[in-house]
């Protein structure tokens, strides 16, 4: 009953410290918003939000530093599930699907669309098969749980195989984009932009393991959900003009044009064309 | 450990919810996507049927069959005595 007790405390302690950083969040953005009314400008605004939101990371990364075996590998078992979710969530919002994503459906359309739900139905499979049973065996790693179950270096084996396959492709796709994002925001080159995004990352996760990614990504989260919905809110205004048609800028009413237009398919001759336009027009710095 | 008719009972719903979440699954995600081109002559919100279902309606399936299967296995602990206390 005690582990209820503290249990339960534990979440409600872990709410307010979550509320409050979503306060002081908000609080930073107009705060930062009234920087740029007083005429800082854009590259700081760019550095000043980088660099504090990383020192944040950072900041939980070395508070929730921990030698216990089960807080690094599994954050002591006692994530709440909500919490859980939002750090489930910032993975799936991570730089890969931040960046890979919307490059893979602007350049590949309707096929790219397998990579959203190859993630999300592969999420069933993981939800309906591994992760109920890899709790009730008190294993740390799938691997480990495989070789409990089925009893066997062969499945252990495959187990680590497959984990190794997955992560390797993902962790290249991440990396990457740490190293455009480092170099797009301190102007350095994109092969040291990798070092030091990667240092950033080792002090959050290193000292801390699982928890410490764990509450970093409960962190991301929030600031991710915000980043998402604002521009997507903000294009649904201007495109519907709903709740105020004041607001509507963006009039294209033909809808069935332009849809047939953009979904017309790009000539291979002409996709790459368009990309690398893009990608000048992105990459190339300020 | 003997498992008691209890456990077993508990077992079998288990595996039950189990087999049909992941049947609508198997039929969301293969049947659905391999009829994708057939599917995409029907318009559904101005969208065409096939596009609509990788774009969104998988997704939505697959949010409902996870939260399906959590609180149902929520219920099915509290109701076996099975559950590891308040987790939230």
């Amino acid at each position: 009953m005690s582990q209820a007790v503290s249990q339960s405390a534990f979440t409600s302690q872990l709410k307010k410290y979550y509320f409050f950083y979503t306060g002081g969040f908000l609080s930073f953005l107009i705060a930062l918003a009234i920087a740029e009314q007083m005429g800082l400008p854009r590259v700081w605004i760019g550095y000043v939000f980088l660099a504090a939101t990383i020192g944040l990371y950072a900041g939980i990364g070395i508070m929730s530093r921990t030698a216990e075996v089960s807080e690094y590998y599994v954050a002591g078992r006692r994530v709440p599930a909500l919490f859980n979710g939002m750090a489930t969530g910032a993975d799936w919002m991570s730089a890969a699907s931040f960046i890979g994503m919307a490059g893979t459906l602007y350049l590949s359309g309707f096929d790219g669309l397998a990579f959203v739900m190859g993630w999300t139905g592969g999420y069933c499979l993981v939800a309906l098969f591994l992760a109920p049973y890899l709790r009730k065996f008190g294993q740390f790693t799938i691997p480990d749980f495989l070789g409990a179950r089925y009893g066997g270096n062969i499945v252990r084996t495959i187990g680590i195989l497959s984990a190794i396959v997955c992560s390797f492709v993902y962790v290249v796709a991440q990396i990457y984009g740490v190293g455009l994002i480092t170099s797009r925001f301190t102007g350095l080159e994109f092969g040291i932009g990798v070092y030091v995004g990667l240092c950033g990352i080792l002090v959050c996760s290193m000292l801390g393991g699982m928890k410490a990614v764990t509450w970093t990504q409960v962190a991301q989260y929030i600031i991710l959900i915000i980043a998402y919905l604002t521009p997507v809110v903000w294009l649904g205004l201007k495109h519907t003009g709903i709740p105020c048609r004041k607001w509507r800028t963006v009039r294209c009413c033909k809808r069935s044009a332009t849809w047939k237009r953009n979904s017309r398919p790009i000539p291979k001759s002409r996709q790459f064309a368009k990309f690398s336009r893009i990608a000048r027009t992105r990459l190339t710095p300020a | 450990m003997q498992l008691s008719p209890k456990h077993q009972e508990y077992w079998r719903k288990n595996l039950l919810i189990t087999a049909v979440l992941l049947g609508i699954w198997f039929i969301a995600t293969f049947v659905v996507g391999w009829n994708a081109r057939e599917l995409n002559t029907i318009s559904f919100l101005g969208f065409p049927l096939g596009f609509y279902m990788a774009a969104q309606g998988w997704l939505i399936i697959y949010v409902l069959i996870i939260g399906a299967y959590a609180l149902y296995m929520k219920k099915l602990d509290k109701t076996y005595d099975v559950d590891e206390g308040e987790q939230e």
